[in-house]
């Protein structure tokens, strides 16, 4: 006997029909479904945060970013890559105006910044947002996610320069993220500073456009840009970006003559490359930023990326050499504790003017800024 | 030709001549199938993990894969009647595993990025495509069995075929958790998997028994000369640590354990996961200064987990007595020995426990605790973070005697889901301390003690001459230091649930905060699985459902009992193997001699026992309330929780049994459908008790759950039980 409620075979064929098409099409909907599920729910109004960024298109029926690389062509309603900038009624707005996420403050070494104002401290401010999806960022809870997806601190352009004088501050670092995705908030409040006397520090990815890096330059004191690595490759696969960009905003920002540091990040099997890191240390020097202090920095497992081990000394070690001996002046260690290369050693005599521990300078031979020892200039802005 | 092999031949005509023969070979075939699935989801689900680094709602998920697709291959089968089946599917499932294992291993790091972890999403993909073929297989030979055997028998035997499954997985549990585990790496195990398959079907083949032994032997050996010469593990682990030698490699029953090599440096790691590279002194520094400079002269100090790290050097500045380092893993202090000097103090005094028993029953007294273990991803780490274990620390402690444990990693920016595994920890805290320092370092470390606690830390480190590389005034500044914790403090939502043992609702947080990685929502699964649920019930009838909520029972109170043993006692890991043993033992016995209990079967006798699956999730939900509030002796612990284990699983296999011989249909079709529905209950309810249930209601209102939700199977056998009326 057969009962009713069991299939024969052609039922049965339509049903795997069904529930295949039914799992092959939910199947390519579900990440986005899953993002969409938890993602903050976005309102439609603009809110007191917001501002008409200063670098997009408009086309018929879209606008196009121009703030960073990705130049986002947006549709009414939609949000750039950045999750910050969104087409509302035909004009680009950012939403990251003046609603800090992150607001502390930190020793201008930790950016780090050897060669700019050394034992100071920076007020440091960020917004969320970034247009790079680093598998390794750092500060991924508020990178890859948007403002109205954060808790935010209310803070104009207007009140920052009270706050850094309040402690006692010389700088203003625009940083944690990406401070080129929030470029309104950073340009305005760096302009601010700037003329309240206070100087202005940038750490970045670089992943901007020339036009808006160049505008921002003006105003910049100093900047330490991450070069993630000197393959477009790597930086499709790691970063979600692209590398050319990068090395047009370190040109812009040395051009300019915004003191500039450079961090590179060695990531075992991703960016310890030797040979790697010879043609970058050689397209550095071939760029005139030989005087640019360079910081080979140790990786510990982070965000997505923790089925790696840190950096190994002796890899952190060898790319030192290969940086100082393609010329590159000053290169220094970052991430491990105690490392004498953590100390500045001056190009021309070789000995060490300035000894560190930590964010703390215990000894500093650098006089007038030049060495102590044989009077050569030393590159950086000293006071 | 003579010697020519005939393979078993299938639904034989005439069934006298070699009637017991094909009677064997089914039965043989079911004990192998259970004995193979089992062993295989261990060790497979055990590889998932390591390669993944996979919490609980990867077990969940990919479980669920497991028994979704073999309840879909069980379904297939009733339309599937080919010759020589059992055997093609015996090898097939033989030899599946060694490869799915090794295409793992092999893509990990080409499909995804190197060293990248891998989105709930995108695991929930893989494991589907990677056991689709042996699932299914499996499930399509549960079905032809219990139809070949029923045909042979002229008698509906499901129930037999059933028990035979569950006796062969009771065989696989054993074997793996007394052998396998502690003998043989994993692909070393699938070889002996196989070539236990290949044997099997050696044995049903149509040959003289000499050839049989001689074509046995030849497959041992070689398995055996495979095993031997080859180290298919390290070949197959190398693809996951790239320009890394593999010096150590090794599975516990905690994990995989795997030793690099890159220059000077030698890296650690548990399920692929970095514990920890040697020459990193920043969290060791951190994990062991901000607690141990709290205290003006601590001398007896516990240390829970990470002793491998540097972290007992760290200890040893400040002049202790001695350290009781507590490590579940023995594998882990073996590495310790033989790859670090940290062990070999005489002041060390290295104990392998679970530090929950360790704790409540050492008589000594310490002034400082240091707990350094992951973030309670599952339930078990969980019972690190609660009220009760809090409890037992303090009392353990000196007057000015402080606790340390870590929290979320620490950025410049505070996420809801950081705030809230704070909030969480800190009032669970408060509640046994007078005062609570939470400490930023690369992590978030909380500090404990019913003594003041200072946040310069760097001055007063500097104050007593401790010279550390890292945690000293020329990294931490105490002022900033002081503007971090007061962040925390400002951030902490005073309100937040406590973490109980028995409502670990860090747990379920570290969840989110986990999915938070990939901005997924955490009600995104229970969507799926409804969806799922809803499709396999579109023709719905009550004693299927009846069998979906058996399989849901059966799952969910496993998963309840395990996790309240853990709790009351302690973590052992034999243990687990003996309760799941305890449950399938129940199953067969259930499903196997339910005929003695229930001489006459009817409709009536379903529903006793559903009613009494209910009762009894009742009584289970009591007798953790019970534990919950009082002292309860271990050995009757132990009783119980035996006793209530077998008792589920005996009532679920009597329920298969009736299930089978009540439905209607063809036997192809009532084996497939029982079984699928068993199955899918099975997982959905594994899922949904570990991830969803017991993190968000508590262990005691998971019990009343599932008791309810078989009270409303009743309920539908009941009112449809005139349709179900038939004759037997």
């Amino acid at each position: 006997m057969i009962d009713k409620h069991l299939m024969n075979k052609r039922e049965f064929i339509k049903s795997c029909c069904l529930l295949g098409g039914g799992l092959a099409f939910g199947l390519s909907n579900v990440e986005t479904l899953a993002d969409q599920l938890g993602s903050y729910t976005i309102t439609d109004e603009l809110w007191k945060w917001s501002k008409e960024t200063y670098h997009y298109s408009k086309t018929s029926n879209s606008v196009i970013c121009g703030t960073c690389p990705n130049t986002c062509k947006l549709s009414e309603g939609e949000y750039g890559k950045c999750r910050s900038r969104i087409n509302y009624k035909g004009k680009l707005y950012s939403i990251a105006y003046g609603n800090p996420c992150a607001v502390h403050v930190d020793p201008i070494e930790k950016k780090p910044l050897l060669h700019f104002l050394p034992g100071t401290k920076a007020y440091s401010i960020a917004e969320s947002g970034c247009g790079l999806r680093c598998l390794n960022c750092q500060n991924w809870s508020i990178s890859q996610y948007g403002p109205k997806e954060t808790q935010n601190y209310d803070l104009m352009p207007g009140k920052v320069a009270a706050q850094a004088l309040a402690y006692k501050c010389e700088s203003v670092a625009y940083t944690y993220s990406e401070p080129l995705t929030w470029f309104e908030y950073t340009y305005d409040t760096a302009k601010l500073m700037h003329d309240a006397g206070i100087k202005n520090v940038l750490k970045s990815s670089g992943y901007g456009n020339k036009t808006p890096v160049k505008k921002l330059a003006k105003y910049l004191d100093a900047a330490n840009i991450d070069l993630k690595s000197f393959s477009d490759d790597i930086y499709k696969e790691l970063n979600g970006g692209k590398l050319q960009p990068i090395l047009t905003t370190l040109q812009t920002l040395k051009d300019e003559g915004v003191w500039l540091e450079i961090t590179n990040l060695v990531i075992p099997t991703w960016t310890d490359d030797l040979d790697m890191i010879k043609r970058m240390s050689e397209w550095l020097v071939n760029n005139k930023m030989d005087d640019c202090p360079l910081h080979f920095s140790r990786f510990h497992p982070m965000y997505k990326l923790t089925q790696l081990p840190l950096t190994p000394v002796d890899t952190l070690e060898k790319a030192h050499d290969i940086a100082r001996d393609a010329g590159i002046k000053y290169v220094y260690i970052g991430n491990v504790p105690g490392h004498k290369a953590n100390n500045t050693f001056c190009h021309n005599c070789g000995k060490m003017i300035v000894q560190r521990r930590g964010y703390s300078i215990l000894r500093n031979d650098i006089v007038e800024g030049k060495c102590g020892h044989c009077g050569t200039v030393i590159p950086g802005v000293w006071k | 030709m003579r010697n020519k092999i005939n393979l078993y031949r299938e639904l034989p005509n005439d069934l006298t001549s070699e009637h017991n023969l094909y009677k064997e070979s089914n039965i043989v075939s079911a004990v192998v199938l259970g004995f193979t699935t089992l062993v295989v989801q261990i060790i497979l689900l055990r590889e998932f993990l390591s390669v993944f680094n996979g919490n609980e709602l990867v077990v969940g998920v990919i479980l669920s894969n497991w028994m979704i697709l073999t309840g879909t291959g069980a379904y297939i089968g009733r339309f599937i009647n080919l010759k020589h089946l059992t055997i093609y599917g015996l090898l097939l499932i033989a030899v599946l595993p060694f490869l799915t294992a090794f295409a793992l291993n092999f893509l990990k790091n080409i499909i995804y990025p190197v060293g990248s972890i891998v989105s709930l999403i995108q695991i929930f993909y893989n494991s589907f495509f990677l056991l689709l073929l042996f699932c299914v297989t499996s499930g399509i030979l549960f079905t032809h069995l219990a139809r070949s055997y029923s045909l042979i028998t002229s008698d509906n035997k499901i129930s037999v075929i059933y028990s035979m499954e569950s006796l062969g997985s009771i065989l696989g549990g054993i074997i793996f958790n007394i052998i396998l585990i502690y003998f043989l790496r994993t692909f070393e195990s699938l070889i002996v998997v196989m070539a236990g398959n290949f044997i099997a079907v050696i044995f049903m083949l149509r040959v003289k028994k000499l050839y049989k032994f001689i074509y046995g032997l030849i497959v041992l050996q070689i398995g055996i000369w495979v095993i031997y010469n080859y180290n298919i593990d390290l070949t197959a682990k190398s693809y996951l640590f790239p320009n890394q030698k593999i010096i150590y490699h090794t599975e516990t029953p905690y994990g995989s354990i795997t030793v690099t090599e890159q220059g000077t440096q030698k890296n650690y790691y548990e399920n692929n996961s970095l514990l920890y590279s040697s020459g990193d002194v920043t969290s060791a520094e951190e994990t062991v200064h901000f607690a141990m400079i709290q205290n003006p002269s601590p001398k007896n100090v516990m240390l829970i987990s990470g002793g491998i790290s540097g972290t007992i050097n760290e200890i040893l500045k400040y002049n202790v007595d001695k350290i009781d380092y507590v490590e579940l893993n023995p594998w882990i202090i073996s590495i310790g020995k033989k790859y670090t000097t940290a062990l070999a103090n005489p002041r060390v005094n290295t104990i392998n426990e679970d530090a929950r028993l360790f704790v409540r029953d050492t008589d000594v007294k310490y002034d400082v605790v240091i707990v350094d273990l992951p973030l309670p991803t599952s339930a078990q780490i969980n019972r690190y973070y609660t009220l009760q274990f809090f409890q037992m620390v303090k009392d353990k402690l000196n007057n000015r005697g402080a606790i340390s444990i870590g929290s979320v990693p620490a950025a410049d920016y505070m996420s809801k889901e950081s705030n809230q595994i704070n909030s969480a920890i800190y009032n669970t805290l408060q509640r046994i301390f007078k005062n609570v320092l939470p400490v930023q370092g690369d992590k978030i470390y909380f500090i404990a003690s019913d003594a003041e606690l200072n946040i310069n830390i760097a001055s007063m480190l500097a104050g007593r001459g401790i010279d550390n590389l890292y945690v000293n005034q020329y990294y931490f500044d105490d002022g900033l230091l002081k503007e971090r914790s007061d962040y925390i403090l400002n951030n902490i939502n005073h309100t937040a649930e406590i973490n109980t043992d028995f409502k670990p609702v860090s747990y379920y947080q570290q969840l989110i905060y986990w999915l938070s990685y990939f901005r997924i929502n955490y009600w995104l699964i229970p969507l799926v699985m409804l969806i799922i649920v809803i499709f396999s019930m579109r023709r719905f009838n009550a004693i299927g459902f009846g069998m979906f909520t058996g399989g849901f029972t059966c799952s969910g109170l496993e998963v309840l009992l395990i996790l309240t043993f853990q709790i009351m006692y302690g973590y052992v890991y034999q243990m687990m193997g003996v309760i799941i043993t305890i449950f399938f033992t129940g199953l067969t016995v259930g499903s196997k001699y339910y005929e003695r209990f229930i001489p006459n079967i009817n409709i009536n006798k379903y529903l006793l026992v559903q009613i009494g699956l209910g009762l009894y999730s009742f009584l289970f939900a009591l007798v953790l309330w019970l534990f919950e509030t009082n002292d309860v002796n271990i050995y009757l612990i132990y009783a119980i929780i035996f006793i209530m284990a077998f008792d589920i699983s005996f009532l679920i296999g009597i329920e298969f049994a009736l299930a089978s011989r009540l439905m209607k249909g063809s036997v192809a079709e009532v084996a497939s459908e029982v079984y699928s529905k068993d199955l899918i209950g099975a997982a959905v309810g594994a899922l949904l008790v570990s991830v969803y249930l017991v993190p968000v209601i508590g262990v005691i209102w998971t019990a009343i759950i599932v008791g309810l939700l078989n009270f409303i199977a009743a309920s539908i056998t009941n009112i449809s039980r005139n349709k179900l009326v038939i004759e037997l």
